[in-house]
Formats: structure tokens, C-alpha cells, sequence
């Protein structure tokens, strides 16, 4: 096998309760590398496109890539994929931490699960060993109970685990999965397919380290770029203010959406809610994940007040927005005991403070009233109807029932005007960036094959000023310009695309690691060259398969687009513009090489061989 | 002479422990003058206004005049009497 890989993949069938090793095919890895490219392929080959999502006939991919596990900085992380029952096409999420590490230590490149198993069940990996257990003692569980419960159990503190919380059991449908104690794979909605199979948990501890192909090249490659990223100011940065050091500076330019997306301008609420504020604080100390320098992560302990013993892993960026400015809530220690509250329950904060924002309007608008809330007064800024909000969508009480399935079908139930409240693309919640700041995040949204995601293009970072020269992209764009942007969507968006198949967390790139560090590295691991072109035809050949999976369920330009709301700018603090949504689809579907329906055209799909 | 009110936010307001500072310049001063001979002058501002390969003004950092962002050039950009500034950088996250 090439250097990187295990060359094994672990296909578990949860109905017979059966295991078999199969190898990881090379064509697979020489066209799609690894990561999400790997489980698209795989899915797209296997998979029954109209199968339901929750039903054991759905597959559910854990993949790691050839980086993964080597002493690369920032290859700590492991994506999941599968038929999202949130929104009913492609659906991937992945999360840092240690656990895709160990997956690779134990011997394995990924995990295909199918079926459903009879009772509540985890898998234990310990290096050859693989066993399918019984979990029904730790069914109704939270996730960090159930993480503490297994190691000591297994007797293998060191072992690394990823679990579905009471949110996943319950299928509801913005449900995440928790991997390492606080690291989730949010989106999509994958812990509900989890719970679905009556798949607990997997554990897996693993001693056999990955191999590279050219040690010597690999550990002077590493040096380099540690020793960069370790004198960027931006590591320093992220390390002293995490994700949420940016609050203020996104505030200023109207990048964070408050009030569910009604308002643009909180400059007090985003500093009593920035990763400054939480340094002064509630900041225990900065954590990192797997050979990262960086260590953006947050553990946080809060010591006095009504939220005094909260602690364990902080919130980041989005979550500050989407349960701070969102709601209008500008306390750092209700949005740290919200974090909690939805680590412990599995739960996507994002979907979560989206689906809260959506009922408070509701509400405020007599869509819905006490009687459907059960009494509970939904207010702007109130802290107490949130953590009741929250607890109820983890329990799927009440009105809980509906919200946990996202704002989408929550509109669809709640009807009247409710789906003018509901901020998603494609079923997915909207992240923590407005679009109508940065115009490339609208086109973004629109065409990103998961729904509304600002990290399958991360195209504002460009909007911003972070130049990627290697790419062309050598200079600031105006970030109010809709015309000429498609170019520079594609680019990013096949460019991380490949970044989510080697794996590498993405906020290591603007920390030193240059496209020509991660050619040298590609080489050094895997053993073999690749060029710009060869590099970036790979991502496109990835984004292009999941748009494929995706057009055979039926989407198509009708549902590349963005909420009604935003496409109305908003004029309080920094002008917000309208993305002009039709000019830059146009663009791009001809620079795509898809059809005026935004389906690939026979002769791209013969040039991407697929 | 102008007068300009500069405000700092996240990174660079902790870096040097203040929010608001008010500078004078000569008239006619682009933003590009107001960072390289009043903001520089803070050393703890060079690692975040500076950037380490080129030695020059980051191309990242957020400028705004007054509630205008700066799209164009810091150059080109030129700030009157009574003008605030306001300037954050950002890192990539979340
Ligand atoms: S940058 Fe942050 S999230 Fe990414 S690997 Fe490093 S510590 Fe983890």
C-alpha cells in the first residue's frame, strides 16, 4: 500500500452483527484520496439514493485520509458521511480531536456501518481485536457519561471514543456526534443515523503507528512548517482567543447574523461574547487536538454565578453566535452552559440556537403560543426559556419534538408564514456568516452539496484579505462584488475539498501551511507527485460526485438558492448589499461545466472520469 | 492638522490594553500614512498589522471608516477630521 494509508477498511453490518476487513481499493485512493472524497465514492457507488436516511438501509462512513495520524500539524481530524436526515441529501461532518488518529494506530483507513442492530450496541476496536458489545446500559446516557463509562469499563483510558448522546437514541434530526469528550461532528444531522442503527458508541485504542513513504523528507517537511506556524501571529491568536477571537472583527463588518438574522450591528454584545472576553473569564486553559501547534480549543470552568461548575470544553465561534447574537443573549456563561448542555445531549449548536432564534420569532409573531410551548415564555435575550429550549429538544418533549428536526420541517409543521423564520439552504441551518457581507458566501450557501456551509469553500477568508497566491488568488477582492466571484468559489471550493480528504484542519492554512508545503507533504506520505492541476482536478472530481449523489435526488438549480430574508439587505451599522444570486450561479454553472439546471455535463463527467 | 478617533477591537484593543486612542495627522493622510507612522509606533501592534513574509501591511486586517469597511487600497483610502477608525483582525474559525 502507499505510505499514509492502513490500506483497510471496516465494514460492520449492525443486523447480523458482522465484520469484515476489506482493502482499501488503490483506485479509490488515486482518484479521491482519502477523507470526504473516499466516503462520496463510496456512498455514491453503494448507496440506494432514495433509501431513508433513518432506516438500516442507509450507510453511515467514518474516513480518515493518508495524513491522518502522522505527525503532519493539524491532521487530527476524521469526517463522517451519509445520507443526512436533516435534508435529506449528501451529508458530511467531521471533528478534530484524536479519535480518526487512533482509528489509523488501530489499523484502519475507515469504518462502513449498514444495518441496524437489535439492541442498543458499541464497537470496540483494540487493535486486531473488533468486537460488537452491548451498549444498553449506557443507552439514555449522555455523551460524556458514556465516553467516562466505557474507558473505565474497557479498562483503556487512553482509548478514544465517539457516542451519540440522548438527542442521537431519539432520532431527532439535528442530533451530532461527540468524539473525544467535546469535539462534534455537528452537521447534518449523522447522530440521528447513529441512533437509527442503535449504534452507542465506537471505542477504538490502537498502537501500530502510520508510515510514510519518504521518513527523512517527511520529518524535515514537518520541522518547516511547525516552526512556521508556530511564529505565526495568527497561532498565537488562536491559541490566546480561539475561533471567538474574531467576534468583534466579524461584528464590525456585519458578518454575524443577530436576532435571527433581522439585525446587523451588536458591537457591545459581540465583545461581552468574543474569545477576549472569554480569556478574562471563564478560560481554563487553551487544549488542542492531535500534533496541532495551534490549540484553538477552549476548556473553560466557571467559578461563581448561576451557572458556577460548568466546565469541560468551551464554546467556539459559531456557538458564541448562534447562542449568543442570535437570540440576543450577550452572557458568555449561559452560552457556555447551553455548549454543555448540547455536548451532553448530542446536539448540533448551530441547528440548535437556529431552531431556537426560528421559534422565538415565531412566537413573537403569534405563530405559535404558551400553549404549544407549554407555558415557557419565549423572550430575546432570556436565559432561562433557552436552557429550557435546549432541554427539551434533547428530551424531544413538547414542542422540543419538532424543533429537533430542524427549522425546515418545523416550518413545514408549524405552516402560516413560519418558513419566512426558518434560515437554512437545502434543509441545513445557516451558519454563524451573513452572506450578505461577504457575496461569495451566497453562492457558497447555495451550491455547497451538504446545504448552507462556510467551510466547504471558506471563500470569505479570500473577501477578507487571506491571499492563497498559489491558486491565483493573489489579491482582496471587494467583498460587495457579486460579479467575478464564481471563479473563486469554484477554486476554494475544490481546493477544500481536497484539504477535507488528506485531512487537514482548515484554520492550520492561514496559520503558514501554503499550497506548495502540502504538494511536498503529499509526496512525502503518500510517495508519489502531484501537481497544482492534478491536486485541484481532484477536488473537483470530489465536489463533482457529490453534486452527482445529489442530482439523483432530484436537486437541482431550483434549490441552489438562499433564504427569502437574506436576500433583503439589512442598513443599521455596517451597509449590508443583496447577493445577486442569479448573475453568479449563471457564472458558475458555465465555469462548473454543468448544465443550465446545474447538472455536470457528459463531457466534464468523462474529463473527471466519472 | 486632523483629528482621528481610532478604535481598536479584539486582538489588537488586548494587545495594547486600550479601546480608543485619538492621533493627529497632517490632512489628507491615507489609512496607509495613519498605520505605518502613528499604529506602528506600538510595538505590540507590529505582529498583528505586519505581515511576517512580506514585511508589510496585512492584507487581512478589517478597516473601517466611520461604518464603511475599506474595500479599495489603504493608499488610496484617505481619512478626514473627525474620522473614527475602527480596525480588528480575524483568524480563520468557526
Ligand atoms: S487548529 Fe484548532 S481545531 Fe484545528 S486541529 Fe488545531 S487545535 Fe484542533
Amino acid at each position: 500500500m502507499l505510505g499514509g494509508y492502513k490500506g483497510r477498511i471496516l465494514r460492520v453490518n449492525l443486523t447480523d452483527l458482522r465484520v469484515s476487513v476489506e482493502p482499501l481499493k488503490e483506485e479509490y485512493v488515486k482518484k479521491f484520496l482519502g477523507g470526504t472524497g473516499i466516503a462520496a465514492k463510496i456512498l455514491y457507488d453503494e448507496l440506494d439514493p432514495h433509501v431513508d436516511p433513518l432506516s438500516p438501509w442507509n450507510k453511515l462512513v467514518f474516513m480518515t485520509g493518508p495524513l491522518t495520524g502522522t505527525l503532519a500539524p493539524g491532521c487530527g481530524r476524521f469526517v463522517i458521511a451519509s445520507k443526512s436526515p436533516l435534508t435529506g441529501i449528501w451529508g458530511e461532518s467531521g471533528s478534530a480531536g484524536y479519535w480518526g488518529p487512533e482509528l489509523k494506530f488501530a489499523g484502519y483507513d475507515g469504518i462502513i456501518f449498514d444495518g441496524k442492530a437489535e439492541n442498543p450496541t458499541y464497537l470496540w476496536l483494540n487493535n486486531e481485536n473488533v468486537e460488537l458489545k452491548d451498549a444498553k446500559h449506557l443507552w439514555g446516557k449522555d455523551t460524556i457519561e458514556t465516553e467516562n463509562k466505557l474507558k473505565s469499563e474497557l479498562k483503556e483510558p487512553r482509548s478514544r471514543i465517539v457516542t451519540i448522546g440522548p438527542a442521537g437514541e431519539r432520532l431527532a434530526k439535528i442530533a451530532c456526534i461527540v468524539a473525544d469528550g467535546g469535539g462534534v461532528a455537528g452537521r447534518c444531522g449523522l447522530g440521528a443515523v447513529m441512533g437509527s442503527k442503535n449504534l452507542k458508541a465506537i471505542a477504538v485504542r490502537g498502537t501500530e503507528r502510520v508510515e510514510v513513504a519518504d521518513e527523512t523528507t517527511f520529518n524535515d517537511l514537518v520541522k518547516e512548517i511547525s516552526s512556521i506556524m508556530e511564529n505565526s501571529p495568527r497561532t498565537k491568536s488562536l491559541r490566546s482567543y480561539g475561533s471567538a477571537g474574531s467576534m468583534e472583527g466579524n461584528e464590525a463588518v456585519g458578518d454575524v447574523p443577530i436576532k435571527n438574522w433581522t439585525i446587523n450591528s451588536w458591537p457591545d454584545g459581540a465583545k461581552k461574547l468574543s474569545g477576549q472576553h472569554m480569556a478574562k473569564t471563564i478560560l481554563k486553559r487553551p487544549v488542542t487536538c492531535f500534533a496541532c501547534p495551534i490549540a484553538c480549543k477552549r476548556e473553560i470552568e466557571i467559578k461563581s454565578g448561576p451557572y458556577a461548575g460548568v466546565k469541560g470544553k468551551g464554546p467556539e465561534y459559531e456557538t458564541c453566535a448562534s447562542f449568543g447574537t442570535l437570540l440576543l443573549i450577550d452572557d458568555i456563561g449561559v452560552v457556555a452552559k447551553a455548549n454543555d448542555l448540547c455536548t451532553r445531549y448530542g446536539i448540533d449548536t448551530i441547528s440548535c440556537g437556529s431552531a431556537i432564534a426560528f421559534a422565538y420569532e415565531c412566537y413573537e409573531k403569534g405563530l405559535i403560543t404558551n400553549e404549544d410551548t407549554e407555558g415557557i415564555n419565549l423572550s430575546w435575550g432570556d436565559h432561562e426559556s433557552f436552557l429550557k429550549m435546549i432541554d427539551i429538544i434533547g428530551k424531544r418533549e413538547g414542542i422540543g419534538l419538532i424543533l429537533g428536526d430542524g427549522v425546515k420541517l418545523a416550518s413545514e409543521k408549524i405552516g402560516k408564514d413560519a418558513n419566512k423564520f426558518a434560515i437554512h439552504v437545502k434543509g441545513l441551518e445557516m451558519p454563524m456568516h451573513d452572506p450578505r457581507a461577504y457575496k461569495s458566501l451566497a453562492l457558497g450557501y447555495a451550491t455547497s452539496n451538504r446545504g448552507a456551509c462556510h467551510l466547504q469553500a471558506a471563500s470569505h477568508w479570500v473577501e477578507r484579505g487571506t491571499t492563497f497566491p498559489e491558486l491565483g488568488l493573489k489579491e482582496k477582492p471587494d467583498r460587495f462584488a457579486s460579479e467575478g466571484k464564481a471563479k473563486m468559489v469554484i477554486d476554494m471550493q475544490d481546493f477544500m475539498a481536497v484539504i477535507d480528504s488528506l485531512i487537514i484542519c482548515k484554520f492550520t492554512l492561514t496559520c503558514g501551511y501554503t499550497l506548495s508545503h502540502l504538494l511536498r507533504l503529499v509526496e512525502a506520505t503518500i510517495g508519489y507527485k502531484m501537481t497544482v492541476d492534478e491536486f485541484m482536478r481532484t477536488g473537483e472530481r470530489i465536489f463533482n460526485i457529490k453534486r452527482l449523489f445529489n442530482n439523483r435526488l432530484g436537486i437541482s438549480r431550483k434549490d441552489d438558492t438562499l433564504p427569502e430574508r437574506i436576500d433583503k439587505p439589512l442598513s443599521v451599522g455596517t451597509k449590508h448589499r443583496r447577493p445577486d444570486l442569479g448573475l453568479m450561479l449563471d457564472e458558475y454553472y458555465q465555469l462548473r461545466g454543468w448544465d443550465e439546471e446545474g447538472k455536470p455535463k457528459p463531457e466534464k463527467l468523462t474529463e473527471l472520469e466519472l | 492638522m486632523i483629528r482621528i478617533h481610532i478604535r481598536l477591537l479584539g486582538d489588537l484593543r488586548e494587545a495594547i490594553g486600550k479601546e480608543k486612542i485619538e492621533i493627529n495627522l497632517p490632512n489628507n493622510s491615507s489609512i496607509k500614512e495613519l498605520i505605518e507612522n502613528k499604529l506602528l509606533r506600538y510595538e505590540e501592534l507590529k505582529d498583528h498589522l505586519i505581515d511576517p513574509t512580506t514585511k508589510r501591511i496585512r492584507t487581512d486586517i478589517i478597516i473601517l471608516i466611520n461604518e464603511r469597511s475599506i474595500e479599495s487600497s489603504i493608499e488610496s483610502e484617505r481619512v478626514k477630521d473627525g474620522d473614527t477608525v475602527t480596525l480588528a483582525s480575524v483568524v480563520a474559525g468557526g
